[in-house]
């Protein structure tokens, strides 16, 4: 597999872009995750998860091994930072844009068994904690992100974003602590399943 | 609750805690409720942003030429393909800030130098002793721009009975460098001519030079002393003036007594006579000699060799209104600066005071003869004069304006150069 992935980038490198085009479909998924979180908003995450792409081909004679994945996120996380600067704005989210909406580039729901109601509930909540993580500074949306959605340990995300192991501690600390915050704002139109114990209770 | 307490239960619910760390923070969430209640919000945080369902993404984003060929390139993504180009930017950027603010300093410095001596000239005149500070300015800058840079002023002022003029032009060997040094100034006082205020003598007689000089007083200092040394410090104002013509001759006689008393004892300076009642020439000459510097030995014979051109000038002073004066029209700029415009009115053909070269290889100085002129290219000389000055004021400021110009732009390749190194290690961050 790594040896079939490391031949796959020498490939590429050398400008085959069918070999790279077979890394795209192993790690687009991944790439759109990260992006849409960051992102917001499917479009957006379209864009950037399309643009990711392709920076990382013009660029991929700069990999120079180690981490394939960490090395595309990492192309990605910097292409969402460069869209979010282009447009000077913090993406709006429309409620046809978010997970489960009727758009048709939205990304779908994983589980399908579920009821339509249990669906709406899931919808409701997710809709909830995309805003606020929405609502985070683009550092700790980045570290939150790569954290608890894609479950990177602290090394590689600080690889990742080029920062030090303690800022992303740091930044985890704060975008966790942002999101509680959010939610307990919020947490009278969650589903009671999914309400916020309060720290005093 | 802190953030460093924060920061430790976040880690200790994603396993990043050293031991050490994670035992004592197990510690204190036994004796500490408030931490345990922290702790177990955070998790139920964690769990809600761990239960966003995994994503797909809604196509494949694969690549194709065209798309690689109609997509521009917006994003500044830190490789080092973008890094490459720009420290070479910067040490180029760099090395051009660098060149541009020398020459504009440089620049700046020599302008100043002319801009001082055109101020000097512009504001310190008045009068008829506007023409001789031209000469001085012209004269000035004529030996900067021949690189001579350590030189003091001095004024020669020549002065006889019958003499309307004197042209002295000294050879000087300064550096290696042969620099022929002409100047005069000119001022010819009359006694026949009492009704001259004081002030147009001392107008006639202002010499300007970026210096200061104390004022020649007529019996103190204009004998002997310090204040006969021939070292022009400054400006030529004398102080007081004598405002007949009898007194003018009362004290011309007075003064020739003491000539002749020095001249039996020269080396008594400060006994030195001051110069006849008619002071012909002032000459403002430039040149490295000693300070001390006489004039010429063969100076009409009520001029001692002592006599100072601060002395001479003091004199004019106690005279009445410059007689006119021919002077020959020198042949070259300098030459032409340093001719007034006074004319020679009825002695014109006594005019000529010739100063042979003497003692040249003693002293450096070499003397030619002042030719008369014509009284009609006095006007055409001060004409010129005025047009050399000014075209030296507009030389200095455009070189002050080159000088900053290249300054700022020296600044800003400096700006570039500094964001051209910085700017690929914020990207990187």
């Amino acid at each position: 597999m790594a040896e079939a992935e490391a031949q796959l980038i020498q490939s590429a490198q050398r400008g085959d872009l069918e070999a790279f085009n077979t890394l795209v479909l192993r790690y687009q998924d991944i790439v759109y995750a990260v992006t849409y979180r960051i992102m917001g908003d499917p479009a957006s995450a379209d864009d950037g998860t399309q643009e990711a792409f392709i920076n990382a081909y013009r660029r991929i004679e700069t990999y120079r091994g180690g981490n394939f994945k960490a090395w595309l996120l990492r192309v990605a996380t910097n292409t969402c930072y460069d869209i979010l600067r282009y447009h000077k704005r913090r993406p709006a989210t429309a409620l046809d844009d978010l997970p489960g909406g009727d758009t048709d580039d939205g990304p779908p729901i994983p589980d399908e068994s579920i009821s339509p109601e249990e669906a709406a509930q899931q919808t409701e909540l997710n809709t909830a904690i995309q805003d606020c993580i929405n609502s985070l500074s683009d550092d700790q949306r980045i570290v939150l992100v790569m954290s608890d959605i894609e479950g990177y340990p602290y090394q590689d995300i600080a690889d990742t974003v080029g920062t030090r192991l303690g800022t992303v501690k740091s930044r985890l600390s704060r975008a966790r602590a942002g999101v509680r915050k959010c939610l307990e704002a919020v947490q009278e139109l969650l589903p009671a399943e999914y309400r916020l114990t309060s720290s005093n209770d | 609750m802190n953030d460093y307490d924060y920061n430790q239960l976040s880690a200790y619910i994603d396993g990043e805690l050293t031991d050490n760390e994670r035992q004592s923070l197990e510690l204190r969430l036994q004796e500490e409720p408030e931490l345990r209640g922290e702790l177990q919000a955070l998790r139920q945080t964690v769990n809600l942003i761990q239960q966003l369902p995994a994503m797909k993404a809604p196509r494949n984003y694969m690549l194709t030429a065209e798309m690689l060929a109609d997509v521009p390139e917006r994003t500044t993504v830190a490789t080092p393909r973008n890094i490459i180009p720009l420290p070479f930017m910067s040490a180029l950027s760099s090395a051009a800030a660098a060149i541009f603010i020398i020459a504009g300093v440089i620049l700046l410095m020599s302008g100043d130098d002319g801009n001082d001596l055109a101020t000097t000239t512009s504001s310190d005149v008045m009068g008829s002793a506007e023409i001789a500070s031209q000469f001085t300015e012209t004269a000035q800058v004529a030996f900067t721009n021949l690189g001579e840079l350590s030189t003091e002023e001095r004024l020669t002022a020549a002065a006889g009975g019958d003499v309307d003029a004197i042209e002295t032009t000294l050879n000087a060997d300064v550096d290696g460098f042969i620099i022929e040094e002409t100047a005069t100034a000119l001022a010819d006082v009359s006694r026949a001519m009492p009704t001259t205020s004081p002030n147009a003598l001392e107008d006639g007689a202002a010499v300007t030079g970026g210096l200061t000089a104390d004022s020649a007083d007529d019996d103190s200092e204009a004998g002997g002393g310090a204040g006969g040394e021939d070292t022009i410090n400054g400006d030529f104002m004398p102080d007081e003036g004598v405002d007949s013509a009898p007194e003018a001759e009362a004290l011309y006689m007075e003064e020739e007594v003491a000539e002749e008393s020095m001249a039996n004892d020269p080396a008594d300076e400060s006994d030195s006579v001051n110069p006849p009642q008619t002071i012909l020439a002032a000459t403002a000459v430039r040149t490295t000699r000693a300070p001390s510097a006489p004039l010429p030995t063969n100076l009409p014979p009520n001029l001692n060799q002592n006599t100072t051109a601060q002395d001479m000038m003091s004199e004019s002073s106690t005279n009445s209104e410059p007689a006119p004066l021919n002077m020959p029209v020198p042949t070259d700029a300098l030459t032409q600066s340093a001719v007034l415009g006074f004319n020679s009115a009825d002695d014109s053909d006594d005019v000529v005071a010739s100063v042979e070269e003497q003692d040249a290889g003693e002293d450096g100085v070499s003397r030619e003869s002042a030719q008369e002129q014509p009284e009609a290219q006095t006007g055409i000389v001060d004409t010129e004069n005025q047009a050399v000055i000014e075209a030296v004021g507009e030389t200095d400021d455009t070189q002050n304006t080159l000088g900053l110009v290249l300054i700022v732009v020296g600044l800003i390749a400096g700006i570039i150069g500094i964001g051209s190194w910085w700017l690929p290690r914020r990207q990187q961050a």
